[in-house]
Parts: C-alpha cells; sequence; structure tokens
C-alpha cells in the first residue's frame, strides 16, 4: 500500500495561523495576537507564571492542548481560574535529563508548550526547539517562576518578550481581607534591538 | 478464566485508591524505570500483557501450576517486581512497595491488584458489589445512577442488561458486564477469533531503528485497513519481533484509552518503543541478535466499530488524537509516571485540592464521590489561587520592626505587624500588607494526626504576594501568587 507522500511546506506556512490572547494582552502585541511557529518568553520577579498562564489561556480555551514542562510547583487551580481547561492540560513536571527530547516531541503535536528549563539551556537547543516549532507552527512559551534569578532569559532572543515588572493588588488591608483583583504591569518587546517596546497593565483578577 | 494483574509503584499512581497519599509530587525520576518491572515479570511467565504502563496483566493458569498455587505466582510476581524496582525505591519516601492480584477477569483483577488480593474462583461479581462506582464508570454515568440511588458496583449489577442497554446505551452495556463480574477480554497468548495479521520481511536484516520502522509502516496501514474494511478496530495488538537467527520477542499491546482502536501511527509507536526497549536491553535475552530480520503485527481484541467507541471523552477531534498520539510518546521517552494531568477536587489547602493522574487514565474516574469542589470547603481562600504551589514547602522568617519573629498568639492573632519576610534564605523581602491569619484545626497532609496552624498572606514589594503557613512556632511558604 502506497503512503501519499506528505506535500512540502515552506517554513512561513504557518505565519498566517495565528493564537488568540486575551484583549488586553492582545492589545500589547504588535499584531494583537501570536504567530504560530513563535517563541515567546515571559520573565519577571513576580508575575511571570500568571503571565505566561495568561499568554496561553485564550488558545487553550479555543482547543489548543498544552503542555507545561519542568514547572513542578504549578498552581493547578490558578491555572483552571485563568481559563485553561484542565482535560487539555498535561505536566511534566519533573521532565529529568531528556527534558530538550521531550520538547521536541511535544512542539510536534502539542500546540502549545509552557517551558520552565529544569536546567541550563544551550543556545544551541533552544535553536533546535525553535526551528521545530517554527516548522509545526507550535507555540513555545519559555518562562521560570518566583524564585529564580530575577536576570534569568532565555539564551537565544524571542520572537516576543513579555516581562511582569510589578503587580499591583487590592482586598488587603493590614490583616483584613484578601488578596483579590491583580493588576500586572507588563512590558512587551520584540526580537529585533530596535523594535517598539510597549507597557501597559493586564488585570489577572476576577 | 484467572486472570493476574501486577502493579508497580509506578502503576499504583494510576490505581490509588483515596487514602494513598504519596500521589502528589514526590521526586521522581522515572526514566525507563517501568521496563525492567517488565522483564522481570516476562520472566516468570512469557506471555504478558502491558494493559498500561506500570499495570501488566497475565493469564495465571499455566504458571498457577508451574509455581504450585496462587498465593506462591503472586509471592514470585510481587518479589521479581519489587527486586526490579528496588533500585529506585529506596531514598524515595512513601515509595509503595509492587502489589499483585488474581481474579477471574482482567477488570476485577485490577481492583484486586489494589488491594493485592486473590478473589475466589467465581467470586468477582461479589467481590466487585461493594466498590463504589467510580472504579469503573465516569462521573456522569455516576451521577446519573446515584441520582437513581445506585452507589456501588453491586447496586449496578443488579440492574436488568436491557433497561441498561436501553437507557444508557452500548458502553454502559459492557461496564454492567464486567460490573457483574463478566469480563471476557482476551488476554494474553489467547489466539483471537479471527487472524488479522500482517507482516513485513527487512532484506537485509537491520539493526537501525528509523529503518524498521519505515519498514513496518506499510503492514501497520495494511493491518488497520483490513480491519477496517470489515467494520472492526482493535484494541489490542501483538507485536513480534524477528531477528535474522530466528529469535523472536512478542509483545502485547492495549490501546491506552479503551474505546479508540489503534491507528497506524499508535502501532508504528508501540513498535519503536518495543525496539528501544529492545536496543536497551541488549543483555536481554542473551541470544537476540539485535539484527530485525521480520516484525508483525496481529490483531487481538477485535471488536466492532461503534461498540467501544461510544466516547467518554466525549468525542475527539482531528488536532486531540494528534496531541495525545505525542503524548503518548513523550510518555515513553520520559517514563509512565512523568507525564500527569490533573483534577481539582475538594480540600481547604491548595495542594490537598489538586490530585494527579498518570496520562493514560481517565481523569474523570478520579473525580470520587463525597468530594467535589462545588461542595463549600469552610476556611479555603476565595480566588485568586496562587500560581504556584510549593511541594515540598518553602521554609520562612517573618520578622516585625524590631527584628523579633512574628508569631501566631494562642488567640489567633499575629503578635506583631509584619515588616520582612526571607524565603528560604534568599534575600529579605518588605511586607507591605497581608491578610489573615486565618486558623485551621484539622487533620492535614498527615492523616494520623490533627494539626493546628495559621495561614496569612503576605503581600511585598512590587506586589509579590505569598501564602504563609504557621504551625509550631516555625513560618513556611505554602504557595506563590507568582
Amino acid at each position: 500500500m502506497r503512503r501519499p507522500v506528505p506535500p512540502v511546506v515552506s517554513v512561513d506556512a504557518h505565519a498566517k495561523r495565528s493564537f488568540g490572547v486575551v484583549d488586553e494582552l492582545a492589545d500589547l502585541l504588535p499584531e494583537g495576537r501570536i504567530r504560530a511557529g513563535s517563541v515567546v518568553a515571559v520573565r519577571g520577579s513576580t508575575g511571570a507564571t500568571s503571565l505566561a498562564l495568561l499568554t496561553v489561556a485564550r488558545s487553550a480555551m479555543q482547543g489548543s492542548w498544552v503542555a507545561v514542562v519542568g514547572i513542578a510547583d504549578l498552581g493547578i487551580e490558578a491555572a483552571s481560574e485563568l481559563g485553561l481547561p484542565l482535560e487539555r492540560v498535561v505536566l511534566i513536571s519533573r521532565p529529568t535529563s531528556r527534558w530538550v527530547e521531550a520538547v521536541a516531541v511535544l512542539l510536534r503535536g502539542v500546540d502549545v508548550v509552557v517551558l520552565s528549563p529544569p536546567g541550563r539551556c544551550s543556545a544551541r537547543d533552544a535553536r533546535r526547539m525553535a526551528a521545530i516549532a517554527r516548522e509545526r507552527g507550535s507555540l513555545l512559551v519559555v518562562t521560570r517562576g518566583a524564585g529564580y534569578d530575577d536576570d534569568w532569559s532565555w539564551p537565544v532572543p524571542a520572537d516576543v518578550t513579555l516581562e511582569a515588572l510589578s503587580s499591583r493588588w487590592g482586598g488587603l488591608d493590614e490583616g483584613h481581607g484578601t488578596l483579590c483583583s491583580r493588576e500586572i504591569a507588563v512590558r512587551v518587546f520584540g526580537r529585533r534591538a530596535h523594535s517598539l517596546e510597549r507597557r501597559g497593565v493586564v488585570t489577572c483578577g476576577f | 478464566m484467572r486472570v493476574l494483574v501486577a502493579l508497580s509503584p509506578l502503576g499504583l499512581d494510576a490505581a490509588a485508591g483515596p487514602s494513598s497519599g504519596d500521589v502528589l509530587g514526590e521526586a521522581r525520576d522515572v526514566e525507563e524505570e517501568f521496563e525492567p518491572v517488565v522483564a522481570a515479570i516476562r520472566s516468570i511467565s512469557p506471555r504478558i500483557e502491558v494493559l498500561r504502563p506500570g499495570v501488566v496483566a497475565l493469564d495465571a493458569r499455566g504458571p498457577t501450576r508451574y509455581f504450585g498455587g496462587e498465593a506462591e505466582l503472586c509471592e514470585r510476581v510481587r518479589e521479581a517486581a519489587r527486586v526490579a524496582t528496588g533500585r529506585l525505591a529506596t531514598g524515595r519516601p512513601g515509595c509503595a512497595r509492587p502489589r499483585v492480584g488474581i481474579a477471574g477477569g482482567r477488570f476485577a483483577a485490577e481492583i484486586a491488584a489494589r488491594r493485592d488480593v486473590i478473589v475466589r474462583p467465581g467470586g468477582d461479581a461479589e467481590f466487585l458489589s461493594r466498590f463504589p462506582l467510580s472504579v469503573l464508570v465516569d462521573a456522569e454515568l455516576e451521577g446519573v445512577l446515584g441520582s437513581l440511588g445506585i452507589s456501588t458496583l453491586g447496586e449496578f449489577a443488579a440492574l436488568p442488561k436491557g433497561s441498561v442497554l436501553g437507557r444508557f446505551g452500548a458502553e454502559a452495556g459492557r461496564l454492567h458486564d464486567l460490573a457483574r463480574g463478566r469480563d471476557d477480554r482476551v488476554l494474553g497468548s489467547t489466539p483471537a477469533r479471527e487472524e488479522f495479521v500482517s507482516s513485513a520481511v527487512m532484506e537485509p536484516a537491520s539493526e537501525v531503528i528509523e529503518a524498521v520502522l519505515r519498514l513496518a509502516a506499510d503492514p501497520s496501514e495494511e493491518l488497520i485497513a483490513e480491519l477496517e474494511i470489515r467494520g472492526l478496530i482493535s484494541t489490542c495488538v501483538e507485536v513480534l519481533v524477528v531477528d535474522d537467527e530466528g529469535n523472536s520477542i512478542s509483545r502485547v499491546w492495549t490501546v491506552t484509552r479503551d474505546r479508540v482502536g489503534f491507528d497506524a501511527g499508535t502501532l508504528i509507536e508501540r513498535l519503536r518503543c518495543q525496539l528501544e526497549e529492545l536496543r536497551l536491553k541488549s543483555a536481554e535475552p542473551a541470544h537476540f541478535s539485535g539484527r530485525i530480520e521480520r516484525i508483525s503485527f496481529k490483531a487481538r481484541d477485535v471488536v466492532p466499530v461503534g461498540v467501544n467507541q461510544v466516547g467518554l471523552w466525549g468525542g475527539t477531534s482531528d488536532a486531540d488524537e494528534r496531541a495525545m498520539r505525542c503524548i503518548d510518546r513523550v510518555q515513553a521517552v520520559l517514563g509512565p509516571g512523568a507525564v500527569r494531568t490533573a483534577v481539582i477536587r475538594g480540600g481547604r489547602m491548595p495542594r490537598e485540592r489538586v490530585e494527579f493522574v498518570p496520562w493514560g487514565t481517565d481523569p474523570k474516574k478520579l473525580l470520587r464521590t463525597g468530594v467535589s469542589r462545588e461542595l463549600p470547603w469552610p476556611g479555603r481562600l476565595p480566588r485568586p489561587s496562587p500560581a504556584l504551589v510549593h511541594d515540598p514547602v518553602l521554609t520562612a522568617e517573618l520578622l516585625d520592626d524590631g527584628g523579633s519573629l512574628v508569631i501566631v498568639t494562642s488567640r489567633g492573632r499575629l503578635s506583631a505587624r509584619p515588616a520582612r519576610l526571607r524565603i528560604d534564605r534568599r534575600r529579605w523581602l518588605i511586607v507591605v500588607d497581608w491578610g489573615g491569619p486565618w486558623t485551621i484545626d484539622e487533620r492535614w497532609w498527615d492523616f494520623s494526626r490533627t494539626r493546628r496552624l495559621a495561614r496569612v498572606q503576605l503581600l511585598c514589594e512590587r506586589g509579590a504576594g505569598y501564602l504563609c503557613v504557621f504551625e509550631a512556632k516555625r513560618w513556611w511558604v505554602e504557595a506563590s501568587y507568582d
């Protein structure tokens, strides 16, 4: 039995596809969306995890599968509250030394991969993962949660970088109340040094 | 029929009852952990079937005669699995030992294995009758049956077959059979009723996995097409690998999700697993040359389309199928316990509200009776939930303006205004606001003891929020609002 030969797909074939993001984040992105095949870095000393979840929430709601790699202490309820449907979220919390291989496989079949590198990531591996994402039209979100070095960065320039600068919370008053509404101040910039930098506030409360 | 099921400590996660507390992320370095267990059990009985990662079944009749009794066989399997997992069991707190059970059917044997018991011949229905519905049916069907006052398998089994089929459909009818202890799923060496075999020969024999996989593409598609023409799907396929000296190694594979049959791509992935295992374990069996000359696929469990496809998953798209296949593959790379999904259930503390389920288990099955996220949980903090829930918790120091430790008094108040927080001996953070303390008296993660603790939300500079817990004069960080 002959199998059909897969058509030759140019690298730009996925450029028209994109991943939707929540409106406030869309306002900060140059095209109002994230191109399929992108690498998005999310960093910041506080708020990076929520911002990363928020970045993928809309596409997850629209049916994308999300793999979360290397975030052993991910708050599952927070993910759910931000809109990620847990039945399409897989967790690879402690992916051992073969995490690069695992991410490479995931990017081929799962639309969205959120990665907090469990170890040092070489520029070569980073480029390899980016190339697979570009070829398959998937989205790779790299991040580092609270408690790591503040100056963490992805070894190669990401297509888009989102930086959580600070958060403003409502609800607490000297022992009364609980944390409730939250606004994250975000800085967004692109791959090239001269690319436009945008700043704005993303609501992350309820 | 007598079926033996063995659960490795990894497979136990999939089958863990609510009382097992070790499902929450202990350090797992599970890379290829399961393969030695399969190999060890194969040395007892060559025809084994891997039901799911970590769960192995075999026909117990032959080996029982050989080892002189079912209890002896269980002990033999348990010991073999224990030795094979011994390397990982040491130094891992709370690591369970392998469990083994025997019953008349596969489903009853799995339940028996969780309890480490042998069900007497003919006693499957009686044994199963006292278990809750949740071990068998999904939350939806459980809810419907619950509204009819049916909460155990025994009560479900007592319903007339005809009304179950008429009201709930073929899939529920199948489950009803299982609940009644009628489990005729073919296992191990029993031949399929009709022969569906498709094979290919390598010329010359090759050691290169990719080359073998390329060659296997045609037979895998032929097999599936052959079944398709007859309106059949297969949920269980034997993959046979033969070397150039005529030695063969066969392995029986079952589809991960019980309801959809194999497709050609999944067969190739299973073959890849088998070949990689062979390459890694080149010493076992010693005589296997590694130069592969022939591979063949043989469909075992063959059922008409539709019988198994009533999806409790609520229907799947091509993209879903692609994603699930890909995740199966990652699980093959990293090991069975490494890939998990999560379900939310009841509880007060962030860590106890989430249950992790190894990939391949139907997550809905874990929504157990009596524990629901919809129930009000007094003392649970309102939304938003923290984005990071630390496990293990982080140590913390909380000081007042004068540099003294802030404590929670016996009356449930803070001894002073919190001013500075230090987590895990990193740099000091300035506390700008706080909420609480809220005290809890309850059995917490340690079910054998009652604890008294107090929680405080702390808001630090730049809007970093933490959920801290005070107990026995010490602070720790339970979660971060990152």
